[in-house]
């Protein structure tokens, strides 16, 4: 053991080893970061969303360094609330009403025009239906009436980038709305009037109740990684992929590999029965698909990630490497420091954990490393098939969804690329640490 | 008990090793016979040779009687415990399970050591681990018979002075690669008398080392031997080496000590023709010139699968007797007393 580990110490001289090192720590440093920052049931929350919790991201918005690689500022999304930065005055008018107006005002900077509008109200009273009216306030003082009378109930939303009565000719209403016709008459090439922005809301309610309203303005970027879809922040699953990455990699390795390993050297060192059932059992399990196994699992029992990574471990401890061990522990059982140990009165568990399996690690070291990744593509792999686990937030997902919501197609490089530059990353890194341990352990290869 | 069985370390009689031949991995298909009758006494303190060409079954004697490779059939007993015998391919699981008992008798397992036998292999590097260093080496018997760690320590650095691996703080931290080839050897035995046994078995300890250190390694396997008392069996195919140890040569040829005599009475008066053969083929007195056994009498060695009939020199003896030789095995004679041959002419 201590000989491995002074081996892993020359793994500094090998500067692509340093880069896979680096590669690693870095993900392991994320995937630390985020099980403290983002606990898992608060994972879960926010990627399996429910009441609210997307409402306030933009859809599809691109993640921000986008803004580095565009010369014009994109646009952010913009939240004001009656309870912040809006002002209420209230007029009494009698017969138990009162008038209401907000005003909700802004400053936009951008660039870009805002990707949607909307306005959520809220109000403690039940079944009034009430009407209100919009008025909407550009930085060069030009005005637009959003609506007049628009009945709302208590709990309500105005999807303003929706209203097709704001649509004028080809220019959507969050366009004709952040920009002056006077100002730039075209349907094209226009851009967004820079400036504090207004919106004045006006309605009657009951008197003695509370009235709340929101004003969204999405942007057309969102959080480091962008959101998808149905407003999901990808960040959460960028960053909650990488310590399940790791861990399905990690446990597969080992409950496969290493357990592969540890049999192989049982069956050889027992050889007879042992080592014959070890070999059939080999020859039969290469027989067994694992794909169409794992898909019928997926389609008629369950699709968790941690059920699936059993499986695979449970059909891969009699794969192929077995006969790859096998014939190195054949050769390994010769050695005479074997037979000496025998003599000096070795048990079979002493011989084959502290003399064959030693002897063997130098060649399993890096092929361990190196099946970490395969693992991880293997998770990637089962969720772009439609098998990934239907609750965790893990990269195969985020590709998965990418591609059945035809993400290039529309566009959102930035939803499938990601994860993917993530999974390649991750080989990356464990394939240059695999490839320089492979050399140290096996230096004839040093010479190629 | 006569004063002379008393004082019997091993017993050995009839041992026969053969390995089963298999015709594609199941079929019988004949034996090899290794080992085929092989019958001696070992004195405590005694040390003896056992010499004999490649392949005449030297390895696989003491293979058997380390209790590395199971007997076919015979007797040996070492220190009055017989270890092993015909039926123990199906009782070995037993044996183990007694023998686990008797451990925890503390009296009986300090006697079970000493009863133990040292082992010095051929190739001294192949005999160490590549991945321990010289402390676990010879810690690993200790662990393995029970010693507590506080008194391995002792023990282990009495050994590395006794071969001279000293200062032992300068090599008890290297790995076997950073050793030459005498220290390797060196460390072979350290571990071989680290569990204090009373017999040790060198199967050719200084066939691999270079000439300049071989003598040097006798000597001291001598020396241990005699502030020891320990009963040695020395293997070798070089009869010019013999002289550094024993008082007793055996001479090995197919499979069966075909002499056994006094190391002077056998250099002076070889009886059997093929020790004759031997030895005249190495009278140079250089001993370093003293050529190797095997290419000297002419004619192959025997098959051991497929021995000749009779006598298994009988096809390249010179003084071969039609129908007695060819036919009849010989029978152990002793033609003086203490020189016993398996020759016919000595009938
Ligand atoms: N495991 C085995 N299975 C079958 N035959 C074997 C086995 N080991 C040795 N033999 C055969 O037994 C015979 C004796 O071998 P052994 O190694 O004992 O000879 P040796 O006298 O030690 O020779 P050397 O001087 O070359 O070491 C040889 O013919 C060899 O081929
Ligand atoms: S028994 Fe016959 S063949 Fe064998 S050694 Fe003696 S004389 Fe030669
Ligand atoms: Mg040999």
């Amino acid at each position: 053991m201590k000989s491995v580990l002074r081996t892993l110490k020359t793994l500094r001289q090998y500067p692509s080893a340093i880069a896979g090192l680096a590669i690693v720590g870095f993900l392991v440093g994320v995937s630390i970061y985020t099980m403290i920052a983002i606990p898992y049931s608060e994972a879960i929350r926010l990627w399996r969303g429910g009441a609210g919790v997307w409402d306030e991201n933009p859809r599809n918005a691109a993640p921000v360094w986008y803004d580095l690689l565009t010369r014009d500022s994109l646009s952010r999304t913009i939240k004001v609330t009656s309870q912040g930065e809006g002002e209420k005055t209230i007029t009494p008018l009698g017969d138990g009403m009162v008038r209401l107006q907000v005003t909700l005002p802004f400053d936009f900077s951008y660039d870009t025009f805002p990707s949607e509008i909307t306005l959520y109200s809220q109000a403690t009273y039940e079944d009034t239906r009430t009407k209100f009216s919009l008025t909407w306030v550009r930085p060069s003082g030009t005005e637009t009436v959003l609506v007049t009378d628009r009945s709302m109930r208590s709990s309500d939303g105005y999807y303003i980038s929706q209203d097709a009565q704001l649509q004028t000719g080809r220019v959507a209403p969050q366009i004709g709305l952040f920009s002056d016709w006077s100002l730039s008459p075209g349907d094209t090439d226009r851009v967004p009037e820079k400036g504090r922005y207004e919106l004045i809301l006006e309605t009657v309610i009951p008197e003695g109740y509370e009235f709340e309203t929101k004003l969204l303005v999405y942007g057309q970027i969102h959080g480091f990684a962008g959101t998808d879809n149905v407003r999901r922040d990808i960040s959460v699953a960028m960053l909650w992929g990488a310590p399940l990455a790791l861990m399905f990699g990690l446990l597969g390795a080992v409950g496969a590999n290493v357990t592969t390993f540890v049999l192989a050297g049982i069956g050889t060192w027992l050889g007879g029965f042992v080592d014959a059932l070890f070999q059939r059992l080999t020859q039969l399990n290469m027989l067994l698909p694992l794909l169409p196994i794992l898909i019928m699992i997926g389609q008629f029992y369950s699709r968790s990630l941690w059920l699936m990574l059993g499986v695979v471990i449970v059909l891969s401890v009699f794969s192929a490497s077995m006969l790859t061990y096998r014939a190195m522990f054949l050769q390994a059982k010769e050695a005479p420091y074997i037979e000496a140990a025998q003599a000096y009165g070795a048990s079979n568990t002493r011989i084959i954990f502290k003399y064959l399996l030693p002897r063997i690690v130098p060649v399993l070291l890096p092929q361990f490393v190196l099946v970490i990744p395969a693992f991880v593509f293997l998770e990637a792999s089962l969720a772009v098939l439609g098998l990934g686990d239907p609750l965790l937030p893990t990269w195969g997902k985020l590709i998965s969804d990418a591609r059945s919501a035809d993400a290039l197609y529309m566009g959102h490089y930035y939803w499938m690329i990601q994860p993917a530059v993530a999974l390649m990353l991750t080989g990356f890194g464990f394939a240059l640490i695999g490839y320089a341990l492979d050399r140290i352990f096996n230096p004839r290869l040093r010479t190629m | 008990m006569t004063q002379e069985t008393q004082n019997v370390l091993l017993s050995v009689e009839d041992l026969r090793t053969w390995y089963e031949l298999r015709k594609w991995g199941f079929f019988h298909a004949g034996y090899v016979k290794a080992v085929d009758g092989v019958t001696f006494d070992l004195r405590h303190g005694q040390a003896i040779t056992i010499v004999g060409e490649s392949g005449s079954g030297k390895t696989t004697l003491a293979k058997t009687l380390l209790g590395l490779v199971p007997p076919t059939g015979g007797r040996m007993d070492l220190a009055g415990h017989r270890y092993d015998s015909e039926r123990v391919k199906w009782l070995r699981f037993l044996f183990k399970q007694s023998e686990r008992a008797a451990w925890r008798n503390k009296r009986e397992r300090r006697t079970w050591i000493r009863a133990k036998v040292g082992f010095v292999q051929q190739d001294p590097y192949g005999a160490l681990a590549p991945f321990m260093n010289v402390r676990k080496i010879l810690a690993e018997p200790l662990t393995i018979h029970r010693v507590p760690k506080h008194d391995q320590e002792e023990r282990i650095r009495a050994v590395m002075e006794e071969v001279r691996l000293t200062p032992s703080e300068d090599f008890i931290n290297k790995y076997a690669h950073m050793l030459s080839g005498g220290q390797q050897q060196r460390l072979v035995i350290a571990r071989s008398i680290v569990l204090e046994p009373e017999l040790l078995i060198a199967d050719e300890p200084v066939s691999m080392l270079d000439a300049s250190v071989r003598v040097e390694i006798l000597q001291l396997l001598r020396r241990i031997q005699e502030s020891h008392d320990l009963g040695v069996i020395y293997i070798t195919h070089d009869l010019s080496t013999v002289r550094y140890f024993s008082e007793y040569v055996f001479v090995m040829y197919a499979a069966k000590l075909v002499e056994k005599a006094e190391v002077s009475e056998l250099i002076h008066n070889p009886r059997h023709p093929y020790t004759q053969a031997l030895l005249t083929a190495i009278s140079d007195p250089d001993p370093d010139n003293a050529r190797v056994f095997k290419d000297v009498p002419k004619g192959e060695p025997p098959s051991l699968a497929h021995p000749p009939s009779g006598c298994r020199f009988h096809p390249r003896c010179k003084r071969f007797m039609a129908d007695l030789c060819d036919v009849q095995m010989p029978v152990s004679f002793e033609p003086v007393a203490g020189h016993q041959v398996e020759c016919w002419l000595y009938r």
